[in-house]
């Protein structure tokens, strides 16, 4: 379970404070499918990050399994993105030099794991996101799909608890966006991974299961289906 | 392993300003090899010329000959040069031992004179010490008292050649003027400019006879076992048994000056080459602060997948590291090329700079020599400082929270 408490994000640029998130508290129950919705500016991307460990909340803390993850050194926010924590972008950030395979395979380098275990590992779930022919493509060979496809497959390979998705569907087609979406939520059921994206699209919000409406940087308003 | 093949595919996605940086570092490195090369060529031939021809590898004197050796102190001279030959040849680790008369003198061809060094050399055992039998280009070697051999720079300023007579003038241990007229029957081309343009070699009986100096020479010329480290307790041996009446002195203690200025020039050689590879080394720096700021997004991805700073450091290194290594190996393989060219066919700056004086015991002809630990260094040197300088640029982008990476643009 993720626990939100009371938290507060301010970015300073120059002498300027610009609040993103005020006060915000929420729960997120394991194996949700939960959407983050809110024009741009309203503070979806800053929640994520801070739930994921990469970015430091001014005031507040997130509970991660009960574990006040905010309190962590560098390290250890390293150490729990590597074993629990998936993310996918909005911009996919494969790695270019890298093919298909390779890029699925990073996060399994980290975890030392056998060169068989990590083969098995990385082709299952290429397969999983229809991509087992396209193993040796690098990504300028791949469509925007297929790359959000291998970024899925990157998430989701060292079998973490929680995946992020920034805006998973924003540089994509509508047709590949609702693809991308039932590849997400399928993979959510079979998995057991608690999912949660951000969004401002429509179309994205249908999919999801949980509806969390933020405006500057608060919540505004809960669906759950 | 998976850090170094991310690295390797890295550096090859901007080929041009890899390859270009890495050129950079190959022309910094060739260039330093080769001038250290050249320097010890140089360096080497000058101690050759200087043993073979010179002085042997020790020499002994009168006790305060040697002080006063320009302005030719000849009551300072050893007088009894059998009993100390015989005594310096018993010392284990002295091979053989000959003598030599130098004085000054002026050499006449009718029509103009110069003034020169005439070194007596004994016919017997001069080619047992020096290389002087093996440096005649023309004519013969000396056999008879009234033949002289000559440098061949020095014919050609006199305007002799071989078996005309010249006229040696000099001035007698008792002051008084003495001519004869000599044979040249040979021309000396050692490589050591003083034997090449100011020297007139003759038999050591006839030069005594000259002079006014039987049974006298000036130096007792000394060749020892062949491992150099030796020559000080050699050195120290023949101290202790010839008496405080003599002083010795190495061949390297006898040109100390020289070895300076080629320490020098060595220093400078090297100092540009190093210069070269500063601004090589500025080049990676640029290259690699271009790499960063364009991947700081995909830092903060591998951040987010949970790449520690120091992996992220590393896998930049690298890169660094492998730029400076292909660099570095291009110009070694360069600086090697040059240095055997350098080696085998040499570089002649006698026609540029004809017989330009550079303070040095050798010819316009440069023949390098190569110098294998010098180019290992020079190599790892290469690629250690591209790992350093690597390590500017990567080491903020690294400790950057996640979220700023990623929204770095």
């Amino acid at each position: 379970m993720i626990e939100v408490v009371n938290l507060s994000k301010d970015y300073k640029v120059g002498k300027m404070l610009f609040p993103a998130l005020h006060g915000i508290n929420m729960k997120i129950m394991d194996r949700e499918f939960t959407a983050l919705a809110g024009p741009s500016g309203s503070g979806k991307t800053t929640l994520l990050n801070i739930i994921g460990c990469l970015d430091i909340p001014t005031e507040g803390e997130v509970l991660l399994n009960g574990k006040a993850t905010t309190r962590l050194t560098s390290r250890e926010k390293s150490e729990l993105r590597k074993n629990e924590i998936g993310f996918i972008f909005q911009t996919f950030n494969l790695i270019p030099v890298l093919t298909a395979y390779e890029n699925v395979e990073i996060p399994l380098v980290l975890l030392n794991l056998p060169r068989e275990e990590k083969e098995k590992r990385t082709i299952s779930m290429l397969k999983e996101v229809g991509l087992s022919d396209y193993l040796k493509r690098r990504p300028n060979e791949m469509s925007g799909g297929q790359q959000q496809r291998v970024a899925i497959a990157r998430s989701l390979v060292k079998g973490p608890k929680l995946v992020l998705a920034d805006e998973p569907t924003a540089n994509l087609d509508s047709a590949t966006a609702r693809e991308i979406l039932t590849l997400m939520k399928d993979l959510n059921e079979k998995f057991q991974t608690t999912f949660i994206f951000s969004t401002h699209d429509r179309l994205v919000m249908e999919y999801a299961r949980r509806l969390v409406n933020l405006r500057d940087g608060r919540i505004e308003s809960e669906q759950s289906k | 392993m998976k850090l170094i093949i991310m690295a390797g595919r890295n550096v090859f996605r901007h080929t041009r300003r890899s390859v270009i940086t890495a050129l950079a570092i190959s022309v910094g490195l060739a260039g330093m090899i080769a001038m250290d090369t050249l320097m010890n060529g140089a360096d080497k031939q000058g101690e050759r010329n200087i043993v073979d021809f010179e002085t042997g590898q020790l020499e002994i004197f009168a006790k305060g000959y040697y002080r006063e050796e320009g302005a030719f102190p000849l009551d300072t001279v050893i007088k009894q040069p059998d009993a100390l030959t015989a005594a310096v040849r018993s010392i284990p680790g002295v091979k053989t031992a000959t003598g030599r008369l130098k004085f000054p003198a002026r050499l006449n061809n009718g029509v103009d004179e110069l003034p020169v060094m005439c070194i007596g050399i004994d016919l017997v055992n001069e080619g047992s010490v020096f290389a002087t039998p093996r440096a005649v280009i023309s004519g013969k070697y000396l056999t008879a008292g009234d033949d002289i051999l000559i440098g061949a720079e020095l014919a050609r300023d006199m305007k002799v050649k071989v078996d005309d007579i010249l006229t040696v003038l000099v001035r007698d241990r008792n002051g008084t003027y003495n001519a004869f007229d000599f044979n040249v029957c040979g021309l000396l081309s050692t490589g050591h400019p003083l034997l090449d343009r100011n020297a007139v070699l003759m038999d050591l009986e006839t030069a005594r006879s000259l002079m006014a100096m039987p049974g006298q020479i000036t130096e007792l010329c000394v060749t020892t076992a062949d491992d150099p480290k030796q020559i000080a307790a050699i050195k120290a041996e023949i101290l202790h048994r010839i008496g405080p009446a003599y002083e010795v002195y190495a061949w390297d203690e006898l040109n100390a000056a020289i070895f300076r200025i080629m320490g020098m020039k060595r220093f400078f050689g090297f100092l540009v080459g190093l210069i070269v590879l500063i601004i090589a080394a500025v080049g990676i720096v640029n290259t690699m602060l271009m790499a960063v700021m364009e991947r700081v997004p995909e830092i903060g991805m591998l951040k987010a997948l949970g790449f520690s700073s120091r992996a992220i450091i590393t896998m930049f290194l690298y890169e660094g590291g492998l730029i400076g290594a292909i660099g570095s190996f291009v110009g070694t393989f360069f600086g090697l090329m040059i240095s055997i060219y350098l080696s085998t066919v040499g570089l002649d700056f006698s026609r540029k700079l004809g017989s330009a004086d550079f303070n040095i015991p050798m010819k316009m002809v440069f023949w390098g020599e190569i110098n294998p630990s010098t180019v290992l260094l020079v190599f790892a040197f290469g690629v250690v400082v591209s790992v350093l300088v690597t390590l500017l640029p990567v080491r903020r982008a690294a400790k950057l929270e996640p979220a700023d990476a990623l929204r770095h643009v």
